[in-house]
């Protein structure tokens, strides 16, 4: 990389019709010369008159760090959810920015409802907050025994009005019995990541349902999917993967899938059928 | 390049208004192409920039500022347009074509030009440049976003800021 970067045609025409001399970066040269040479060669050529151009591509480096904030929450917003998250790992001034790349309110949105809430309230201060907005990630945790069924349809609808990309649900204490579903046919289409904890997988709304193109991850811990539902689930989903069940009943449960990359299953009841011909070897 | 019509009231077709860069460098342009900045569009409205006065722009610098007004020019019919509904296709792919070609430059001219089209508040170039740094880290793993963009190598303690963020999100690096 740092030698295509090297090899790379420098001048344009500006500069040479300005008589701007380019010089390779200072980040590029460092890692040839050491550094006090570096520094010595820069110098020169800033003594023949290069003045602020000096070392452009390294100053580059802090440059492009240094944008206004909205600046690079405008170059953040041009880009998928992953990559967005990716480059938290540039620099401290990146680290959370892309978490507000969509401005207002906020580009993740943590829903907690906790025992003492009443359920529809906080439902109703969620979906009256205004007019939906695109979301990277959505994350519902339920501690709280008054929550319906419609509750959560509601909740959930919210996220998939908002295409979130990331969707994580979570019910704390729900009871095996309960008649809390997750339907994963009517979730969001730019679905990448879904991660559902303590909750049962429905198996309706898969007649004539369209795939989940951008799925890749899936991570079920403590839920219930009938072994049939969980075939047409991921037969909607050519492209996940990553699949991880975590003290899941997967009894009969087969995995399949031809972009299957990563199966984890950690302590889980029952027998996993793995059909190895279907599944992509790395 | 065609003049628009109706410009900035009566004097709008084919004025001309003069900008002066950091390094005090004149630049002759259409008022129309011009006021596709924002911020230099309430001075030509008010009437500056004619005659031998001149818009001075201490924050570009003469290279940006011929790269910025060479947007402004191909753009500025379109936008007099209004956006341009009734714009062909073929102009549409030869913006297109242009706006690809243009931004396709060395990172140290796109850091000005997003600085610039900052300053100026020209909205389409603000996009143009914010893709393309976009396009430049789509698809890459952190480390190849840092190479590209030019960042150093990261330090130990950036790397284990990097890699407890990895564990966070893995499956944004899968």
């Amino acid at each position: 990389m740092l030698g295509k970067l090297l090899e790379r045609p420098r001048g344009n025409g500006l500069c040479e019709e300005l008589g701007i001399e380019r010089q390779p970066a200072m980040a590029l040269e460092s890692d040839t010369n050491s550094d006090g040479g570096a520094r010595a060669k820069r110098r020169r050529v800033d003594e023949q008159g290069i003045q602020s151009k000096e070392g452009a591509e390294a100053v580059l480096v802090v440059r492009i760090s240094a944008l206004p904030v909205d600046l690079r929450q405008r170059i953040l917003t041009h880009l998928p959810l992953k990559d967005a998250i990716r480059t938290a790992a540039l620099a401290q001034e990146w680290r959370d920015l892309w978490k507000s790349r969509w401005a207002h309110p906020t580009s993740c949105r943590d829903i907690r409802v906790l025992p003492d809430d009443i359920p529809s309230k906080v439902l109703r201060l969620l979906v009256e907050s205004g007019p939906r907005r695109r979301l990277d990630c959505f994350s519902l945790v339920v501690d709280n025994k008054k929550l319906r069924p419609q509750h959560l349809k509601c909740f959930l609808a919210y996220a998939a009005e908002c295409r979130v990309e990331g969707l994580h649900v979570e019910l704390q204490h729900c009871k095996p019995d309960s008649n809390l579903t997750f339907h994963f046919p009517l979730s969001s289409r730019r679905l990448v990541h879904l991660s559902l904890r303590g909750i049962n997988i429905g198996s309706t709304f898969y007649k004539g349902a369209q795939p989940f193109y951008a799925l890749e991850v899936i991570y079920l811990d403590s839920v219930r999917i009938f072994p049939s539902t969980f075939k047409k689930l991921m037969a909607l989903c050519p492209h996940v993967h990553t699949l991880d069940l975590r003290r899941c009943h997967c009894s009969k449960l087969l995995m399949a899938g031809s972009n299957l990359r990563s199966i984890t299953i950690v302590e889980c009841y029952g027998m996993v059928n793995l059909d190895l011909d279907a599944v992509a070897v790395p | 390049m065609a003049a628009p019509e109706s410009g900035d009231g009566n004097n709008g077709a084919a004025r001309m208004v003069t900008l002066i860069s950091s390094d005090n460098t004149r630049f002759e342009v259409e008022a129309a192409a011009a006021s596709l900045s924002q911020t230099l569009q309430l001075t030509i409205l008010d009437g500056g920039g004619g005659g031998g006065d001149g818009i001075p722009l201490p924050n570009v610098d003469s290279a940006t500022l011929s790269k910025v007004l060479e947007y402004c020019i191909k753009h500025a019919p379109a936008a007099a347009n209004g956006g341009a509904p009734n714009a062909t296709a073929v102009d549409r792919a030869e913006l297109e074509r242009f706006d690809n070609e243009f931004v396709n430059i060395d990172q140290s001219v796109l850091y000005s030009l997003i600085m610039a089209a900052h300053n100026l508040e020209i909205e389409g170039l603000q996009s143009l440049v914010a893709k393309k740094v976009a396009d430049m880290i789509k698809g890459k793993s952190p480390m190849e976003i840092r190479r590209t963009l030019g960042f150093p190598d990261p330090t130990p303690e950036e790397q284990a800021e990097m890699n407890a963020h990895m564990l966070e999100y893995g499956w944004a690096y899968e």
